[in-house]
């Protein structure tokens, strides 16, 4: 929306000049770097010596760390960069004070690697994410945000947005003072989550939120509250993902108040979800802070989702739960539109081990069946729905899969028939994989 | 590098009276000073400096940083001011000659291209004289271009000669005299252009919006000429409207920290600093707060509503707003906190408004008491 001017391009050779770069005596190759190449600018950097370097194949534009702050130069090249460039960040720990954002369209942000380019927000004072995207059709990859002070990366509005091959780290374990979100898109059309890992965040670590068209694929949560978590959004699916050793491995939740209604239809297959058993450490009051730990799959108040072919195994409370939005543990709902019950979630194909052995919270406070649970089903249902399966849940899974009903709206006469629930269900396409 | 001001202000003189030549500068003798230029914006956009525009006029030594205003350069005042760490801000339109704002109700005026909106912010350097002069930090411009308004920011320098134009913002320690007499530093950190977009994007919709200059702002008294008149009358007189405004369509908004009833206070200062994000479509929306001054669902603006997107800035608490009970409601913990994963609004403070605070804390205090319902 900025109107630019060529020369405007030159500032970057210039900022990086004052900041005691190296030789500039050439700044007007800057101008041939549309062509082939072209000169290297720096966060400061080291590259090349008099009249610079030619930039690698595929980069518009080099970073490289300064040793000091690079806020600053990093944030020039992030508004000065045409749409379609690329971004390269060389191998390194880049320094930030504060958030950086990046607005223009069609941008890649490259690095050298998750382990290798790390853009560290420890030192942190200013803007509520480490890295803020609103410009459409950015990628992200190769590289780690790490220790932001709020969430890692924020995508808002945005139409086609891909994290792929990079980390969102918090380095202090399962602290409360942890940003809330790893990756944090909402409000976007079109995600893309591959090869990912999320470590630390005191929310969720993949987080896709109000969002349409979204995969997150092949990768990686461990020591957040929830692994990930698909929120108020459609069509999406997860597959391939190893969700472990966090509070609760894969949350599919529609919640009241929130802009975009109607979450419906995420395929959760082909996961790992394994031990998620991590005390929870989000902050009294937020959403998560009141999930029981040691929950696989939480399926909340959402509609027509499959959970298929997982390996679920080893959580305390136990490996499937689906539930309606209860407004004694999630707050009242004063959204009149808002239906508060999931309807027609098909659970088949897992394999379940290990699940259910001490339910946490308050599951541990209910009369369940000792040895073990698999999947659980509060039983509650809205007025006058169909007295034979009110909620169209079907269940198709391998004999010895332990199914509980909490009738917790109705008398918490907990029994584990499954009755007409033992039915073949919606299934959603596949195609992530 | 600084160039002594002297002789570009004698170059310029002599070229202006047409090669006097540079005896005299200095004098005593000087000549009267020709009319003063309005700004010209004919060149390409956005200037390296902010003197190219031609804003504001130097003085006998080439300094800018009092703000005197050049011809067709309108200085307006809104009645809720957003809390800026507490800078003295001084706010200034520019319209091309002719060109007036057109529109309907009280926001989302048309304004003509190469309208330009001046922001400059700026510290006392001494915070117990009201009087005392001002330093500036940056100006801030909105300039409106074909297909919408595009942002620039200009930092200024030591001598307050002139700002040169910046994108990546710029943290910058702010040194004066406090009311206690003691010296103090504050940092204070000028924001990157990107971030302009996250109060002026309003409506997610990627295009910026004017968020002080609207009817319900401008409509307050200002002293003009020695005279309190109303500001909307006196911009309309200057010819800013198309069709002249008298007062604006909405109730228009109070000074937060003036005598006005707590209530009208306390709605004012959250319209000014968190309704262009918690709007309908804004982008705080997506929690379901919102809060214009002009809402009238009290559970919008916060009453016993659950947080949905507060992450750990709940501070452990479970309402937006208990009433009776600002203590244990969300907006005071964010409004009083200083931690960049909790704090409200997000940028760009680094310090706390105190008397705002206060003001929303007396609006809650004041509510009907009531537990929300819980559990």
């Amino acid at each position: 929306m900025t109107r630019r001017r060529t020369s405007t391009r030159l500032s970057i050779l210039i900022l990086s000049c004052a900041l005691g770069a190296w030789g500039c005596d050439d700044g007007d190759d800057d101008e041939a770097a549309g062509g082939a190449g072209g000169m290297v600018g720096g966060a400061g950097g080291m590259v090349g010596g008099a009249g610079g370097e030619m930039l690698p194949e595929g980069c518009d534009h080099l970073l490289s760390p300064s040793g000091a702050m690079d806020t600053e130069a990093v944030q020039t090249v992030f508004i000065e960069a045409e749409a379609g460039d690329t971004i390269c960040m060389a191998a390194g720990t880049f320094r930030f004070d504060s958030e950086i954002s990046m607005s223009v369209d069609n941008v890649t942000l490259r690095g050298e690697g998750a382990e290798d380019t790390v853009l560290d927000f420890s030192e942190q004072t200013f803007g509520a994410n480490g890295l803020a995207i609103t410009g459409d059709g950015v990628t992200v990859e190769h590289l780690q945000v790490r220790n932001s002070a709020g969430d890692g990366v924020l995508a808002e509005g945005v139409a086609d947005i891909t994290f792929q091959d990079m980390s969102v780290v918090w380095t202090e374990a399962s602290s409360v003072d942890n940003g809330a979100y790893g990756l944090y898109p909402v409000t976007c059309d079109t995600v893309t989550i591959r090869r990912v890992l999320v470590v630390g965040a005191s929310d969720a670590g993949i987080y896709v939120g109000q969002s349409r068209d979204i995969i997150v694929a092949d990768s990686e949560a461990h020591g957040n509250v929830a692994g990930i978590e698909i929120e108020n959004s459609v069509d999406a699916e997860v597959v391939n993902n190893y969700a472990h050793d966090n509070t609760a491995g894969v949350l599919v939740f529609n919640l009241p108040g929130l802009p975009m209604q109607g979450g419906a239809r995420t395929k959760v297959h082909n996961n790992r979800i394994e031990d998620n058993n991590l005390p929870n450490f989000a902050k009294a009051g937020t959403v998560v802070a009141n999930v029981p730990p040691g929950l696989g799959v939480l399926l909340l108040a959402a509609d027509d989702n499959e959970i298929d072919t997982n390996t679920i195994s080893g959580h305390l409370s136990a490996g499937v739960v689906s539930i309606h939005y209860i407004e004694a543990i999630f707050g009242p709902n004063s959204d009149e539109g808002f239906d508060l019950y999931g309807q027609n979630n098909y659970i088949h194909s897992n394999s379940y081990s290990d699940n259910g052995a001490d339910p946490q919270g308050i599951l541990g406070e209910l009369p369940l069946p000792e040895g073990g649970i698999d999947v659980i089903w509060d039983g509650c249902a809205p007025e006058g729905a169909p007295e034979a399966n009110p909620t169209e849940l079907c269940l198709s899974e391998a004999e010895g899969t332990v199914f509980v009903n909490l009738d917790f709206c109705g008398g918490v006469n907990i029994n584990t028939e499954l009755g007409a629930m033992a039915c073949m269900g919606d299934t959603l396409p596949a195609g992530g994989e | 590098m600084r160039i002594s001001p002297w002789p570009i202000a004698c170059l310029i003189g002599g070229l202006l009276l047409g090669g006097v030549g540079l005896h005299g500068c200095g004098g005593d003798d000087d000549p009267a000073p020709a009319p003063a230029p309005r700004p010209d914006l004919s060149g390409e956009l956005p200037y390296d400096t902010l003197s190219a525009y031609g804003f504001f006029l130097a003085d006998a030594e080439g300094r800018r940083g009092d703000l005197q205003p050049a011809p067709g350069v309108i200085l307006y005042e809104p009645a809720a001011p957003l809390w800026s760490d507490g800078t003295a801000k001084a706010r200034h339109i520019y319209l091309p000659e002719g060109g007036a704002f057109e529109g309907d109700g009280d926001e989302g005026w048309d304004a003509p291209i190469g309208t330009v909106v001046i922001k400059s912010f700026g510290y006392r350097t001494d915070a117990g004289d009201p009087e005392s002069s001002v330093y500036q930090m940056e100006t801030r411009l909105l300039i409106r271009e074909a297909d919408d308004w595009s942002v620039h920011t200009y930092v200024w320098d030591e001598g307050q000669q002139d700002a040169v134009r910046t994108v990546a913002g710029k943290r910058m320690t702010m040194r004066y005299t406090g009311a206690d007499g003691a010296p103090v530093e504050q940092p204070y950190v000028v924001p990157n252009t990107n971030q302009c977009a996250s109060c002026h994007a309003r409506d997610q919709d990627d295009h910026l919006n004017l968020l002080g200059f609207t009817g319900f702002q401008l409509d307050r008294a200002v002293i003009r000429d020695g005279e309190s008149v109303s500001q909307l009358q006196w911009l309309s007189d200057q010819g800013v409207f198309t069709a002249p405004r008298a007062a604006a369509e909405a109730a228009p908004l109070v000074d937060p920290y003036g005598d006005a009833p707590v209530e009208a206070r306390a709605r004012s200062w959250l319209h000014a600093n968190c309704a262009h994000c918690h709007r309908p479509g804004g982008k705080g929306g997506r929690s379901g707060l919102v809060l214009l001054a002009h809402e009238m669902d009290l559970h919008k603006v916060g009453l016993c509503k659950s947080p949905v997107a507060a992450g750990s800035g709940t501070g452990g608490r479970r309402f937006d707003i208990v009433p009776g009970e600002p203590a244990r409601s969300i907006m005071i913990y964010r409004m009083r906190s200083t931690d960049p994963d909790e704090k409200m609004p997000e940028i760009p403070n680094l310090q706390i408004d105190e008397p705002g605070v206060q003001v929303v804390e007396a609006w809650i205090e004041a509510m009907t008491p009531g537990e929300c319902e819980v559990d």
